[in-house]
């Protein structure tokens, strides 16, 4: 073999060994084209049309995105509700996350039995816990019923149920106390990963905690904040089950997610072609969200 | 390596193949008939598949129940994909959407040939009938009726043997009782959940004369009447008993789960509900005495009911027709509706109303008349408009009764009517 086909890469050993890595990876290739790709581009393609369930579908071009953003007013009430939702919970769930991580972070006895209460309500899903939270905030036979009763307070149970802002609120209760033990666990992965020594020496410098937090651990946990960002944005414009359980939609509709209204709209309406095309517009937002966070990430990178 | 990997890939794909042809052979045998039904309906329909098990020999008789919210859309998919069973039973409601769809068999001609085909429910029968043809068979009623508490009418100060004829005293009597205490309440209905809310409230206005839709054409697909003057009255006769506290906020959070409210513990005065609480009060006796009367309009005399229930229908493509339609025949006949009877369900036959049922009791024979008088809503947007918890009715309700503007919430759930009615033209 000669020096100058080694180097570019083309002998016949390298090509059939390139080769080889291209086969093992054809049934991923397969899985992501049948289950993804496939799926997509047949939900584009829908979405151009009024496809009811049962019966002809016909063409209408982009008629379906423009009800969308111009004669249906409950889908972007449902988009602003659902960024305001996102906005709201996201810092909540990071600073108490946080909050958390730091406490569970001290090598005592019980921090290890803490770690795993806290996070226990993560594994259970979304649909099941807001079962077992419609139960909680019962006013008549929930335990928040119950303690309000025997302490005596007075409090406005229904409107839990059936106000905006106070439902807003106590899904975002219900969310935090399911979801911030996963948040401290990766915040607990990232504290942890800072050196020491790094501490150590803003400490000798004559940092205060708070300057030390927020000016050099913050800063060196940057990729785990990203990432937990990722998760916990996405998965916040994607809320659906627990606002379709707790508040029905309700007042009004008020309290309806984007995708609670794709749901409506496929299953209720049986407008599938409407459903893919609000599914699009949704897609399309979470693509930018994406891309803004990996931007992020990539800052990282050339930071070091 | 590769030569072993390649091999292996080989004997792989075959015992796959193999595997999945064996699977094949097995096929459908043509001695089984097979029915779905929702699951509110299974234990009735099993109690009958095992009669008519016994009737025809060498018969298998598979009942597949399925979960009340996916009825149609599991249907709706089977008709697309061809694969239908023989007999569907499903929610009268949910008939005018699928008839419109030409899911089912025309059953007309041979309808016409039982000796008892006019004694079958009308209520039921046209909503399953267009342009003069029949698609459904009756088989269960679940009519709507107002049960109320005799004890405590006579504590509030109100007549124990006269029910509310009208809607003001509806609304008098709910706030009698709801002023008896801080845990009564007058009159409970689930406001979140839009097919019960129908269930219960609709005959009061179509007792009146008036309705939600209007169903005076005969169209599958009727405009809507949300904000129209005696719509909006009936709301406001609503509204009242919500400020007088004869209906309180236990109605506006209930999304179906509480359908009884707190009857059975003798802390409601009065629900309205189907014959199937009925049998369920029967049953186990009430601590207290039990008054059932058809639910009243706003004039005396005037009383309506809803026929809910099962209707019976072949869908088109159905592997056994003739044998489908078999049962869709002994289904309605003397045999199965007394047995039905007899299990406390409702018959579809207004002679067996009238005789096996009425003849059980007072309580029955108000709940035979009321639904004798039954009628369904026909459209095919029944979901989208009445069932949907985020469409126009249970925002009527919610934005309309226990609100502060009942003409605005009519006039926005109106408009949203509106969007459906015209998206399924």
């Amino acid at each position: 073999m000669s020096i100058s086909s080694k180097a570019s890469g083309t002998t016949s050993r390298s090509r059939r060994l390139a080769w080889t890595g291209f086969l093992c990876t054809t049934p991923a290739l397969l899985l992501t084209t049948t289950l993804f790709v496939v799926p997509m581009g047949l939900m584009v393609w829908m979405s151009l049309h009024d496809w009811p369930l049962l019966g002809e579908h016909t063409f209408i071009g982009l008629d379906n995105y423009v009800r969308a953003f111009t004669s249906d007013g409950t889908f972007l009430m449902s988009v602003r509700f659902t960024l305001i939702y996102t906005f709201v919970i996201t810092p909540v769930l990071f600073f108490l996350g946080l909050g958390l991580a730091l406490f569970v972070r001290r090598r005592s006895r019980g921090s290890a039995f803490f770690r795993t209460v806290f996070f226990s309500p993560y594994v259970i899903g979304f649909a099941a816990a807001s079962f077992l939270w419609l139960w909680f905030v019962d006013p008549q036979a929930g335990p928040v019923a119950a303690v309000a009763h025997a302490m005596g307070w007075p409090i406005d149970q229904v409107s839990w149920l059936t106000e905006t802002v106070p439902g807003l609120i106590n899904v975002i209760v219900m969310v935090t106390w399911k979801v911030v033990g996963f948040q401290m666990i990766l915040l607990l992965g990232g504290l942890n990963g800072v050196p020491d020594e790094v501490i150590e020496a803003a400490h000798v410098d004559g940092a205060k905690w708070f300057r030390r937090m927020f000016s050099i651990v913050l800063p060196l946990m940057r990729p785990t904040i990203v990432l937990l960002l990722v998760f916990s944005v996405s998965g916040s414009l994607l809320a659906f089950e627990q606002f379709f359980l707790i508040t029905k939609g309700r007042p009004d509709n008020e309290t309806v997610t984007a995708v609670y209204w794709i749901y409506n709209a496929s299953f209720k309406k049986f407008e599938l072609g409407y459903g893919a095309a609000l599914s699009v517009i949704m897609l399309i937002i979470l693509l930018i969200v994406a891309a803004v966070q990996v931007r992020m990430m990539k800052g990282v990178g050339r930071d070091d | 390596m590769r030569m072993n990997i390649l091999r292996g890939a080989g004997v792989l794909s075959v015992a796959v193949l193999a595997g999945g042809l064996a699977a094949c052979s097995g096929g459908g045998s043509s001695d089984t008939l097979t029915i779905w039904t929702r699951t509110d309906g299974e234990a009735y329909m099993r109690d009958l598949a095992q009669k008519y098990e016994s009737a025809n020999d060498g018969l298998t008789v598979e009942v597949t129940a399925i979960p009340n919210s996916d009825v149609s859309t599991k249907f709706a998919q089977a008709l697309s994909a061809g694969d239908v069973p023989d007999v569907m039973a499903m929610d009268v409601a949910m008939a005018p959407y699928f008839v419109s769809k030409n899911a089912f068999e025309d059953l007309t001609d041979r309808m016409a040939d039982l000796d008892y085909a006019d004694t079958l429910l009308e209520g039921q029968l046209d909503a399953g009938t267009s342009d003069g043809s029949h698609f459904v068979m009756p088989f269960t009623a679940d009519a709507s009726a107002l049960f109320y508490n005799k004890d405590l009418f006579a504590e509030a100060g109100l007549d124990p043997d006269q029910g509310p004829r009208t809607w003001d005293e509806f609304v008098e009597a709910a706030n009698a009782v709801g002023d008896l205490g801080d845990d009564y309440e007058g009159y409970h209905f689930s406001a979140g959940c839009g097919g019960c809310s129908a269930f219960v409230l609709a005959p009061m206005l179509w007792a009146a004369g008036g309705d939600f839709l209007d169903s005076s054409g005969d169209s599958l697909n009727p405009p809507p009447m949300l904000d129209d003057p005696l719509t909006v009255e009936f709301l406001e006769t609503l509204k009242s008993a919500v400020d007088g506290g004869g209906i309180t906020s236990a109605s506006q959070v209930d999304g179906g789960e509480n359908y009884g409210g707190a009857f059975e513990s003798g802390k409601l005065g009065m629900v309205a509900s189907g014959s199937f609480q009925l049998s369920n009060f029967m049953a186990d006796p009430l601590p207290f005495d039990l008054g059932v009367v058809p639910l009243p309009g706003n004039e005396d005399g005037q009383i309506a009911a809803f026929s809910g229930g099962d209707v019976l229908a072949i869908p088109n493509g159905a592997p056994d027709s003739e044998a489908a339609w078999d049962f869709l025949a002994w289904a309605s006949s003397d045999d199965a509706q007394t047995a039905l009877s007899d299990g406390g369900y409702t018959p579809i036959r207004t002679d067996l109303l009238e005789s096996v049922y009425g003849e059980k009791g007072p309580e029955y024979a108000a709940m035979a008349e009321a639904t004798t008088n039954g009628r369904v809503p026909i459209t095919v947007a029944f979901t989208a408009i009445y069932s949907d918890a985020n469409g126009p009715f249970v925002s009527l309700m919610q934005a309309g009764v226990f609100g502060d503007d009942v003409p605005a919430a009519a006039a926005a759930a109106q408009k949203t009517a509106e969007q459906i009615v015209s998206s399924n033209e």
